[in-house]
This record gives C-alpha cells, structure tokens and sequence, in this order.
C-alpha cells in the first residue's frame, strides 16, 4: 500500500486539497479490470459486453439514466449478482481475477480489497444493532485483533468521516440518525480496512445538497489520503463534475461512451452524452424550452435492433441499423456510434 | 396589484411526536409562522432540504390540512374543514401532484376511466361531453390514444403526464406540485417541465412548485420562498435570489449545489484556496 488512513485530521478542519483534473502521481496501475462483463437474466442481457478498468487514485463516473445498468455492473464488480441473474466475463482486482471464484474466497476480496458503498443508507444498515457495532464487526471479520483495538479504531473511523461526537453515534441505532449521518457511517464501514477500490452507487442521491457537498469532499479527501481508487455511479452530471477524472456513459446496458471527464463535458462525441448534456435543468435561461429527449429507455427485453439509440436519436440514419461496436478514436476516447467515425 | 390567489398569513402547524411507550412526548413545529402570498398566473417554487417544513407548507396551501395558528387564504376565505362537504366542493379549483405517480394512480382502473372519475366526482357533464374532455386532456399532455392503458403499460414519465391529466382536466386555479419531476430521470424531467410550462401558459395556471433541486426552482419559478427549519428565510424574484442572496442559509444552499463543468469546480477550488492562503 502507498497511502495509509489518517486518522487525526477532522473531516471538517482539515483544509481541502487542491485538486486538479490529473489524478495523483501514483496513480496509473489498473486496479480494477472488467472485460466483458455481461448480466443476464435467461436470455435477456440487462449488461452487454461491457468493459472497463479504473486505475490507482483515479475516478471513474459511470451515469446513465435508471435501468441502464449501472448498479448491477457494480454489483456485478463485487461478486453479488444472484439467480435468476447471472455473470459473465472477466473482472479482475489488483490482477487477480475474481469471476468464478467460491464465495469463501470472495469475501476475502469484499471489504478487503473491494468495498461499496450503497444508495439508501438506512436500508444497508442493519436497524437492530448500533452503528459502532456495525462497523466493529467489519474489522472483526477481516481479522482486527482485540476488542478495545476495534473499539479504538471505530471511533477513529467516525472522526475520520466527520460524525460529531463519535462516543456518542457508536452507540447509536441508525433510527436515531439522519440520512447524511447514515452514509457518514456507511463511508467508514467501506473504508474501515482500507480498501483499494471503493464503489460507490449513488452514494449522495438521497441526501440534501448540502450534505451532498460534504460527502463528496469527504470521498475525494479519503481518495487523496489513501489512492484508492474509485467507480462512482450518479445520474448527475453536477456530481460527475465534482468528482470524477474519466467517465462511462451507459445506455441500455452498454457503454456508449468513455472518456475524460473535460472531454465529456467540452466536446461529447455520443448523441446520447450530447442529449444529456443539453437537457440538464438550470444551466440555461430561466423558463426556456429544455431540449428533452424523446421517449424512454427502452426495455432490456424489447431493444431495437441496430443503435439501441436510434430510436431517439435526432442523427439516426441507415447506418444505424447496425449496431455500433466501441471504438477507440484518437484522443482515447471510446465512442460507440457511426456518427464522426473515421475522423478525430 | 391583483388580489392573491392564495394568502398564507402567520401559518403555523405543530405535530406531536413520540409519546409512546418509550419516548417523552415532544412537539415539532414544522411550519412556523410563514406568509407567503401567490398572485394569479404566478409560479412560486419553495426550496428547502428535507425536514424543513415545505410539503406541511404545501398541504396547508393546497387546504389538505388546516394550521394551528394563522390563516390559509384561498381566494379571500379560509378554506373549509377537511372532510366537509364545502371542503369537498373545493378540492376541483386546487388541485396537487405527488411525487411518485404510480402510487398516485389506481394499478387496476385505465388511465382514461381514473380520469373520468375526476370529472364525475366534480362536476356534471353527460358521457359524450366527458368522453371529449378526457380526449382533449390526454392530447394535450402527450398521451394520445393511450387512455385504455393501466399504469402497469406505461413508464414512469407517461404516468406523471397522466397524473397531471387528471389534475388539470377538471381546470383548476391552482397546482400545487410537490417534488413532481424529482424521481424522473433528467430526459424524462425535462419532458415534464416542458410540459407543464406549455400548461401554465395554456390553462393560466398559478402554481406553487415544491423541490428541493435549485436548478428546477431556478428553471420554473418566477419567485422562488427558500425554507429552513419551519420558517421561510428568504422570498424574492427567482434572478434577485441567484444574483444576490441575502440570507445566510440561501447562500449555503447556493454554494452546495455542484459545479455545472469540471473548469468551474476547478475555478472554484483555486478561489478558494487563494482565499485560504490570503
């Protein structure tokens, strides 16, 4: 490991970080590879041929409206996917590949290696039991020696994650919390042994605004301490721009586009990023005709064939009957559409 | 000046909580002592982060709940007590969107005959007047032909244009739309805004539009009331408030909101650390 916790600093004293758009020095080595990652229920596929990877310190967005796949590539990513869905494909952590691997096994890498964090906090929670304990029996199952070092490192965590007066939260039950004090609680549960990779899927969607600003400073403070690096699902390209280095666009189960988080926002190449782009709400002139997409996302059962886009693509033409494949264009980013394909 | 449309004066609305078994009884005061006045063909957005009084405020106005302290005027007169007839007679001229439509509509009856019950319920009109007016409603909000649907057959946008289908078909004076687009995927809450603002200009409705998104406040309100913790902080033209907020509590919320591209969040990292080092 590079970076180790710190566990002193307060959440809120502590200065922030100058973060540029570069992610840190160490950074660079693959710490997460999904290829060809397919979830499929019987036949239909929910999770087509996706792949993708997210390097140390660095990361990666993955947006797209709801149903387009998002959560179940991450719950594919920590080996949770249950029948009747089933995986296919390569995932493999810190070079280990972790597909077909025996549950045993695999919660050595979850918690460990791989931690996530999930939308509603208080559904994660376990409502019975008191926060600290919670968090406790992570580092008790991941093999932390003595009762007071558990004691001692939970309350740590929660000064970490910015929870006031952490003597007394510990000993709360999650009813007894609110929202942000809830994902504050989940954040030092992920983080509690020291992951190298954090998942975190919509971890800021339930909260209120401010208490969105706080986490996502907290989840990039976490990240500049101990490079890990990170897979953040959102559907909001607010919160794309605050936190990510590299995005994936999904639609309909594919990644229809990946690339810098500057060239997504300056120059999008995919007529579905452009429409996202261009329909987000507050950006433009008060009251003035927002350009809406057309229609919805379609059914994972009933996808046309061709551009499962086309349909509500003002580009679309014959071309598109065929499906498009993600190709790789010149600045690196990875396009999956005919439109543009052969020039930069 | 127009006479308001609504009038809320000094609303104040306390809820008991606990006071079972294990817990001391306590009282919370979710709405505390607000005025709010909303004139005709206006659209007040009301803001606020969760917990502060906004959907209480929005029950109140929408005459669903009466305060306990204060008067909600609607139209110059109090509105009657909830469940009177006179309170029933009023529901057609107010009427409100939920957030989630599914649960708003009944899974077993179509979207046409949900519809229809609205019109029966308020007003008399024989079946080939109603067959019309429920035509007229469904065009007007995209939904063409699609009246024979339940809400099992349709997605969650088409669900909440059938929502403010039935909302509007009866011509009400005022909407009040409770977090009405927050669980629609951007797209599909772009449709939706657009749909309402073709309406607002259609029906001359006057709206009061309850969210907790800034950027849907700031896109649809004309004057937007910022809450927090029972009491309205801040009331003002929607560009005076974004230009140059005046409470304290407006300017936190405004600085939490997330950075529009990654350039400006940098801009304004590297603002703040100047300010830092200064």
């Amino acid at each position: 490991m590079t970076g180790t916790l710190t566990l002193d600093g307060s959440a809120t004293g502590a200065p922030v970080p100058a973060v540029s758009g570069t992610p840190p020095a160490e950074a660079g080595a693959p710490a997460l590879v999904v290829e060809d990652l397919s979830v499929r229920r019987g036949s239909v596929h929910l999770v087509e041929s996706t792949s993708l990877s997210v390097a140390k310190g660095e990361t990666l967005c993955l947006v797209g409206e709801s149903g387009c796949g998002k959560s179940l590539t991450c719950t594919a990513m920590m080996g949770l996917t249950n029948a009747p869905l089933a995986a296919e494909g390569s995932i493999r952590v810190l070079g280990r590949e972790i597909s077909g691997l025996p549950e045993r096994r695999l919660n050595g890498v979850r918690g460990r290696d791989v931690a996530m964090i999930f939308q509603d906090p208080m559904a994660a929670l376990n409502p019975i039991q008191r926060v600290g304990a919670q968090v406790a029996e992570i580092l008790s199952v991941h093999g932390e020696a003595s009762r007071t070092e558990r004691r001692r490192e939970v309350l740590a965590l929660f000064e970490r994650v910015g929870l006031p007066d952490p003597e007394r939260q510990a000993r709360a039950y999650p009813h007894q919390l609110s929202g942000g004090m809830c994902q504050r609680v989940m954040i030092a549960m992920a983080i509690a042994c020291r992951p190298r990779i954090l998942i975190a899927d919509e971890p800021t969607t339930a909260l209120d605004v401010t208490i969105q600003a706080q986490i996502l400073r907290l989840l990039r403070e976490l990240q500049d301490e101990t490079g890990m690096a990170m897979i953040f699902v959102t559907h909001d390209l607010g919160v794309v721009a605050e936190i990510a280095d590299r995005v994936a666009v999904m639609y309909s189960g594919r990644v229809v586009e990946e690339a810098g988080v500057d060239e997504i926002f300056d120059a999008p190449r995919h007529p579905y990023t452009r429409a996202l782009m261009a329909c987000r709400v507050g950006t433009g002139q008060p009251g003035e005709v927002l350009p809406a997409i057309t229609g919805s996302v379609p059914a994972p059962s009933a996808r046309p064939a061709g551009c499962v886009f086309a349909p509500r693509c003002d580009h679309a033409g014959p071309p598109c009957l065929v499906r498009p494949r993600l190709k790789a264009r010149m600045s690196g980013a990875r396009v999956a559409c005919h439109l543009g394909e052969g020039a930069a | 000046m127009t006479d308001p449309i609504l009038a809320l004066k000094g609303v104040t609305r306390r809820y008991r909580t606990g006071g079972g078994f294990f817990s001391k009884e306590t009282i919370t005061t979710a709405v505390d002592d607000v005025s709010l006045t909303v004139a005709p063909g206006e659209v007040c957005a009301i803001v606020g982060e969760s917990g502060s009084g906004k959907s209480t405020l929005a029950r109140i106005a929408a005459g669903f709940d009466l305060p306990d302290g204060g008067a909600a005027l609607f139209r110059g007169a109090p509105y009657a007590r909830p469940g009177s007839a006179a309170w029933r007679r009023e529901r057609a001229v107010v009427q409100f969107v939920f957030q989630n439509p599914s649960g708003a509509l009944d899974p077993r009856a179509s979207i046409a005959s949900q519809i229809g019950e609205m019109l029966t319920t308020h007003e008399r009109c024989d079946p080939a007047t109603r067959a019309a007016r429920i035509d007229d409603i469904l065009d007007r909000v995209g939904l063409a032909g699609m009246g024979r649907r339940v809400p099992q057959q349709m997605s969650g946008g088409q669900l909440q244009r059938a929502v403010l289908a039935r909302a509007l078909v009866v011509r009400p004076e005022l909407l009040i739309c409770d977090e009405a687009v927050s669980a629609l995927d951007v797209s599909v809450q772009a449709q939706i805004l657009n749909l309402l603002m073709s309406l607002k200009d259609e029906f001359g409705l006057t709206m009061i539009f309850i969210t907790h998104d800034l950027g849907v406040a700031r896109h649809v309100g004309d004057r937007i009331a910022v809450m927090q913790k029972g009491r309205i902080v801040e009331n003002r033209r929607t560009h005076y408030l974004f230009d140059s907020p005046r409470a304290a509590y407006t300017r936190t919320l405004l600085a939490a909101i997330p950075a529009a591209t990654p350039a400006a969040r940098r801009a304004r990292e590297a603002a703040a650390a100047r300010e830092t080092a200064a």
